[in-house]
């Protein structure tokens, strides 16, 4: 269901409200849950970013990037001070922190949360072997944005060797989004984000729609990537029905 | 502890060595904190019992009036083990098999927490077509001051519960293990934007989080053969840390 421009404007106010009560409450928050606090508070400048996006303020949602991919680094931070089990989600932290990084074009912030991931992490994928295969794309989009190309095939190879039982069409996609980086193959770019968005698509629920699904965050995070490597991906190039997940002004 | 003794059932606990394992098992479930008026529904039942024992670390409660309940603890997850008499009518009135299995889980947590007097909040009361099977919290209701974040599951898997039956949850690649802080926080926005909780809840939720004033709980319906098997360790662990788990045991009937 469409989101309105008033409703946009609601929510912008209620994630700036949230925050307020985060840093109201920070003496509160038991130890072990400030990890929780930073990840709650990425979420809410993410939000505060895409809306912020969609309503015509690019300058504006640059800035609320930024401090989403801060946030999601200080939750990782926090997080190692206290708890091994955390671990496992921290693969979806990084990437939070890696993607917003990428949305704020800032590429100072962008090689500092590729370098970040700390080589302690390295044994995630024999301990947690559920998120193995995102281990490895992250590490294969880190080794991308820092030009280690022989790094992103091994993270990639990686990756398709588990897909083949997985099966994710998002990894298939994200594959054949990075082989077009590593050819310079606009049209194995194109088909990966294409696929992205479809997997995107696909995953709305019902209601209104949500900031996560009202943008595509890894396909736009895609599209921004192509571009800093040199790979222009025009509007016409994104099938009809998956353009509207592509805000268009970040790429002014 | 048990409310019924079935005449002359416990005479069999009376009858001296009967069978080296039955006598090991029977003193292993006393070790646990059973007398023999516990034990006598479990047998009535056919319980194993050795199984029993050694997937339990303590019991505090038998009853075998309305199926049998048992209540224990299991590596500090309280754990209550609700053995169902008769399972196919049970899934029958909790609205039968043209439900998917992920309905009739949040149905059963549903019922679960109906029978413990709580009442859900939101839209989280297993009959909102809507939430089924999507990414968010199946069931929260409040007890005194702790909000409780439940998660339903239905699986024909015979074994101990552990957190692989909770799934990591991707979105654009990011995983995130259901029932987890963040999986948490991210279902509470996730929901309060669907309208399917109010955003008032959703704050309160979000802070009460933060001030560790939420408790996780997990309903499993069990559709396997009858068994023993309760939970194993990596439920507990901290960032998961699911403090209680209800166990329904139905047979093996879908």
């Amino acid at each position: 269901m469409i989101v309105s421009e008033d409703e946009m404007k609601n929510r912008i106010e209620k994630n700036l409200k949230t925050l307020d009560m985060y840093k109201s409450m920070w003496d509160k928050i038991i130890p072990g849950k400030i990890a929780t606090a930073y990840h709650s508070m990425a979420l809410e400048s993410r939000g505060i970013a895409i809306y912020t996006l969609l309503l015509g303020n690019r300058e504006e949602s640059i800035e609320w990037f930024e401090q989403a991919a801060h946030n999601y680094l200080k939750c990782t931070e926090s997080s190692m001070e206290y708890y091994h089990s955390y671990l496992e989600s921290d693969v979806g932290v990084y990437l939070g922190a890696l993607y917003m990084s990428i949305f704020s074009g800032n590429t100072d912030l962008m090689t500092e949360v590729a370098n970040e991931m700390p080589k302690k992490h390295a044994d995630i994928p024999e301990k947690f072997p559920d998120v193995a295969i995102n281990f490895y794309y992250l590490k294969a989009l880190e080794s991308l944005i820092l030009d280690k190309l022989d790094d992103v095939s091994n993270f990639t190879k990686k990756v398709a060797e588990i897909n083949k039982t997985k099966k994710s069409d998002f990894f298939e996609g994200a594959l054949r989004f990075i082989e077009g980086i590593q050819t310079s193959d606009a049209n194995a770019v194109k088909e990966g984000v294409n696929k992205d968005l479809k997997v995107h698509k696909k995953r709305i629920t019902k209601g209104l729609l949500t900031a996560d699904e009202l943008v595509d965050i890894s396909g736009c995070a895609f599209l921004l990537l192509a571009r800093d490597k040199g790979i222009e991906i025009k509007p016409s190039d994104i099938e009809e029905k998956y353009r509207e997940y592509i805000p268009w002004n970040l790429f002014e | 502890m048990g409310k019924h003794v079935i005449p002359h059932a416990s005479d069999i606990l009376n009858l001296g060595v009967v069978d080296e394992i039955f006598d090991y098992s029977i003193s292993l479930l006393k070790s646990k904190g059973l007398s023999n008026e516990d034990i006598i529904p479990l047998l009535i039942r056919d319980i194993p019992l050795k199984e029993l024992g050694n997937n339990v670390d303590s019991i505090s409660h038998v009853d075998g009036v309305d199926g049998l309940v048992i209540r224990a603890a299991r590596f500090g997850i309280n754990t209550e083990v609700r053995y169902i008499d008769n399972g196919a009518q049970f899934i029958s009135d909790l609205g039968g098999t043209s439900l998917s299995k992920g309905e009739l889980g949040e149905r059963a947590a549903y019922w679960v927490v109906q029978e413990k007097g709580f009442q859900p909040l939101g839209a989280t009361d297993g009959f909102f077509k809507d939430l089924a099977n999507q990414e968010g919290i199946d069931l929260i209701y409040k007890d005194g001051e702790t909000f409780v974040i439940m998660e339903a599951k239905f699986t024909s898997t015979a074994g101990n519960v552990g957190k692989g039956i909770l799934s990591t949850m991707e979105i654009a690649g990011q995983p995130a293990r259901q029932m987890d802080d963040r999986w948490i926080d991210d279902a509470i926005i996730r929901m309060d934007e669907k309208g399917l909780i109010s955003s008032d809840l959703a704050d309160q939720l979000k802070a009460a989080v933060l001030a560790g004033e939420i408790r996780k709980e997990l309903v499993v319906v069990q559709n396997a053969p009858i068994n023993a098997k309760t939970v194993v360790e990596s439920l507990a662990e901290t960032g998961l840390g699911i403090e209680n788990v209800d166990l329904i045991k139905i047979g093996e009937v879908i």
